[in-house]
């Protein structure tokens, strides 16, 4: 954040409108004009409408932005602004996924003006084009599972002491059977998904996670998703998992794709 | 089966993480001018990397993609 000599002047600047960039999409896309309300009004944050820089056979879709708007979020890390960014970045990706490829922009990506933005997607035509190729006609599934620690406690009226230990030993034993079937069928679950999927991504992980993955799946494999989704789910719920499944989501977590602004 | 959970301030701290893991640590990366700062402040790009450390008690990912800035 210190002095650097090849930022632009721009920097020392305090821009009056600058351009949030949601994504990239094919040339010649229409942005879903009847969604722009609802879409744009992200808590805390100004509805504002949904543009297209097109240059030739791709586009970038963005916002106007007052830059100020989001110095409270840089400073103060409000959850509740930062939330209302992710809402708006994500209800916009996933509108333009439900009609097309789409390469999502990492959150809070911003840019100076529409002809540093053309000229960025002039750039890297061959290496957008190639990545949106990619991801065309897939969407990512995003799968967590986790295990919830066991509700028994100690085993009641136990009127001996060795009875108590003995109830107390069968207990762990059969917490410990109940994590490795879990551990299996979420392993099992996990090698289907993988099977069907064009590419798979790991996840956050916290200390009760089972599984947490995502998977880029063709959505001419949904079907076959849901069948295993639906097979597994329900087996592990009933052995007290928590299964949360996300999805079609824009390819979020399988675009990684790095555009070198023009020196 | 299929849950599609959207972002409010109303969503758990966790599905706020896992959410803003996804929307941040991956996606087209501009690397270069195209990020501008505020009155010498860079914006949100480098501070919602910090956050994501500090929001809640952020796990490891599996590809060794660790959030940077957490606290030590």
């Amino acid at each position: 954040v210190s002095a650097d000599p090849t930022r632009s002047p721009l920097d020392e600047q305090v821009a009056e409108e600058c351009l949030y960039v949601y994504g990239i999409v094919d040339g010649g896309r229409q942005v879903p004009a009847n969604d722009v309300a609802a879409l744009s009004s992200g808590e805390g944050l100004e509805p504002a409408p949904l543009c297209l820089a097109t240059v030739d056979r791709v586009a970038a879709v963005y916002s106007p932005l007052d830059p100020r708007s989001l110095t409270a979020t840089a400073e103060d890390l409000a959850v509740e602004q930062l939330a209302g960014l992710a809402h708006r970045h994500d209800a916009v990706l996933r509108s333009l996924a439900a009609a097309g490829p789409v390469l999502p922009m990492r959150l809070g990506t911003l840019c100076a003006d529409e002809s540093r933005l053309t000229a960025l997607l002039r750039r890297s035509t061959t290496q957008i084009l190639a990545a949106l190729d990619d991801v065309r006609g897939s969407s990512e599934w995003s799968v967590r599972v986790s295990a919830q620690p066991s509700a028994s406690s100690s085993p009641a009226d136990e009127s001996t002491g060795t009875q108590y230990l003995l109830g107390r030993r069968q207990q762990r034993r059969r917490a410990v059977e109940q994590a490795e079937s879990v551990a299996r069928t979420a392993a099992v679950m996990d090698d289907e998904l993988a099977a069907l999927a064009r590419r798979t991504r790991d996840r956050l992980r916290r200390a009760d996670t089972v599984l947490a993955r995502s998977y880029l799946v063709a959505d001419a494999e949904r079907d076959d998703l849901m069948g295993v989704l639906a097979a597994t789910t329900e087996w592990l719920r009933a052995a007290g998992c928590t299964v949360e499944v996300e999805g079609p989501l824009p390819p979020y977590s399988f675009t990684d794709v790095e555009l070198e602004v023009a020196p | 089966v299929t849950e599609v959970r959207t972002i409010t301030s109303g969503t758990s701290v966790d599905a706020l993480v896992d959410a803003l893991d996804r929307l941040i640590g991956n996606g087209v990366a501009v690397v270069g001018d195209l990020i501008i700062s505020v009155g010498g402040v860079d914006l949100i790009r480098v501070d919602l990397r910090a956050l994501l450390a500090t929001v809640g008690t952020v796990g490891t990912v599996g590809t060794g993609d660790e959030p940077e800035g957490g606290p030590t």
